[in-house]
């Protein structure tokens, strides 16, 4: 039986192919990030990030999931970490991110897939303790499935 | 009473909100339909009291715009509560609309575009939003009474978990019903307002949002998919697949009779699909849900889309070849009217930095102030003639 109940009910190519066309290309030979799976005309995108050497997060190779939604680069993508996700305060056990980039007010369609990488990475690289956010346990358990519906409160821009 | 819901005597919107419930009380009523004309003294306030003549429509608009700002960000309770409000709004503009004098009134205000544009804008987030809570939630109806249909497992099921899965049921109804009924509502009144009033539908931040919207809400309810919306009881959520559809051709043809829809019709890669478009006149004519002729125009305006489409397609492949200043950094669409984001000294598109600014008044790349007024015509306009000559 199928079933739909996604939050992303198109599976089809965003409106934004050709942006969506670009950012890959450039992503590819960019090289930081090796993208394992995604194509122009899908919605979800699949992305490696490697700990940088000198953190706590060196030889960890986390994935990064990126959903596209219709309205794409207006609009925010829906960012999580794929399981396991790294520990780290600002992280949360489900891959739920707190970064205020990628939610609304935050966000800004001049962001690439390639720059949000790169702020997860720093925020990674920056982490004064590896240790999951004080409220974890309650958040998963009462959070929505996309963290774009959690009312996210920022507490400081060190990330 | 028209005269206080204007902002410049009450700010708080809800209170605003208020005034307008009860003025739609005040709407006469048939018996058996909505509204009835020449309903005695109430009637005749809405058609011939001056201040209400002159008021009424831009006070119902701005009012529609200004609640937006209150429901935001706030409880999930006041995000209802915004929607709970512009049902008010909606019914007393549907109402007033049929007096001549109103629609000129209409018209007029319609020439105000930057709140007009807005108030397209809010109707659209709002059909999209509701159309999705609605359908989305009859998928999830679906797949619990596939679930019940099964007897074996259902009934190998504790009670509890059935009476869970019972009432997880009736609330799914229930919030299926609720968000169909807006959708419908809203479109309804975009229905009346595309009658009157065109351009600012079609103005190149709008254009494409208003095609795309109709095209997804007319693929998902007949596109290949629409299976996953069959529910067993469609009535106890007023889902009314042919009337919605319907609705949503209607406004589609309204649209039609602007030059520049097509364009923006096509241009949708997400839910444009000319088989749709056939087997929805086909739907159309064997339900007759239309008459002859409006099937007959429906059928003609596919045609002239795939034409449209087949010009896009070839427009796209030079695309590929353009250099990287021809195109918007932000949507890698081709610019065909660039202008200079002040603060940030970027160039882009102005339909995808209008588009933007529809949602949030910042330049991307620097988040400083921007407004559509901010925004500098190229002097040297090189895009358009320039690209023709490098192309081969």
């Amino acid at each position: 039986m199928q079933s739909s109940s996604g939050s992303n009910p198109s599976q089809v190519a965003a409106r934004n192919c050709r942006r969506l066309q670009r950012e890959l290309a450039d992503l590819i030979t960019g090289g930081i990030f090796h993208v394992e799976e995604g194509a122009a005309g899908s919605t979800r995108w699949v992305v490696k990030i490697r700990g940088a050497e000198g953190t706590f997060y060196h030889g960890e190779v986390f994935r990064l999931q990126f959903v596209f939604p219709p309205e794409y680069p207006i609009e925010a993508p829906e960012v999580v970490f794929l399981h396991p996700a790294p520990i780290h305060p600002h992280i949360y056990s489900n891959g739920h991110i707190c970064l205020s980039i990628l939610y609304d007010g935050g966000w800004s369609p001049a962001l690439k897939v390639e720059s949000v990488c790169l702020s997860i990475l720093s925020m990674l690289s920056s982490a004064e303790a590896k240790r999951p956010p004080e409220d974890n346990d309650n958040y998963v358990r009462t959070c929505s499935s996309s963290p774009k519906k959690t009312r996210w409160v920022f507490h400081d821009n060190k990330a | 009473m028209v005269f206080s819901s204007n902002d410049v005597y009450i700010r708080n919107p809800y209170l605003r909100g208020k005034l307008l419930e009860v003025m739609s009380l005040l709407i006469p009523r048939g018996r058996n339909e909505g509204f009835e004309l020449g309903g005695g003294s109430l009637a005749t306030l809405f058609e011939e009291h001056d201040i209400a003549r002159k008021f009424l429509v831009p006070t119902l608009i701005r009012f529609y715009v200004d609640i937006e700002v209150t429901g935001r960000d706030y409880s999930n309770n006041q995000f209802y509560e915004k929607f709970h409000y512009r049902h008010y709004m909606a019914e007393l503009l549907m109402y007033i609309m049929k007096f001549p004098h109103y629609i000129t009134a209409l018209k007029r205000e319609s020439e105000n575009v930057a709140e007009f544009v807005r108030f397209i804008n809010m109707m659209l987030n709002d059909i999209i939003h509701c159309i999705d809570e609605g359908l989305l939630k009859l998928a999830d109806i679906r797949k619990t009474e596939f679930e019940k249909a099964d007897t074996q497992a259902w009934n190998a099921k504790s009670e509890e978990e059935r009476n869970q899965a019972e009432q997880h049921l009736q609330t799914m109804y229930g919030q299926a019903g609720w968000g169909l009924q807006a959708a419908t509502e809203v479109l309804t009144m975009m229905e009346k307002l595309t009658k009157h009033v065109l351009d600012p539908f079609l103005r190149a931040e709008l254009a494409d949002r208003v095609a795309a919207m109709l095209n997804y809400v007319i693929k998902t309810i007949a596109g290949p998919r629409c299976i996953e919306l069959k529910v067993q009881h469609p009535e106890k959520c007023y889902f009314k697949p042919k009337e919605l559809l319907a609705l949503v051709v209607e406004v589609f043809m309204n649209l039609a009779k602007h030059e520049k829809f097509a364009l923006a019709v096509v241009r949708d890669e997400r839910s444009y699909d000319h088989e749709v478009l056939a087997k929805v006149y086909r739907l159309i004519r064997t339900h007759a849900l239309e008459d002859e002729s409006f099937c007959q125009q429906f059928l003609d305006y596919t045609q002239v889309l795939q034409e449209s489409k087949q010009n896009q397609m070839e427009l796209d492949a030079k695309i590929e070849e353009a250099p990287d200043e021809f195109l918007d950094p932000i949507t890698q669409d081709i610019m065909t009217d660039p202008v200079i984001l002040p603060t940030s000294g970027n160039i882009m598109d102005r339909q995808a930095i209008m588009r933007h600014l529809l949602s949030d008044e910042t330049d991307p790349f620097n988040r400083m102030k921007l407004t559509p007024d901010m925004l500098q015509v190229l002097a040297l306009l090189t895009c358009g003639a320039g690209l023709e000559g490098r192309l081969p």
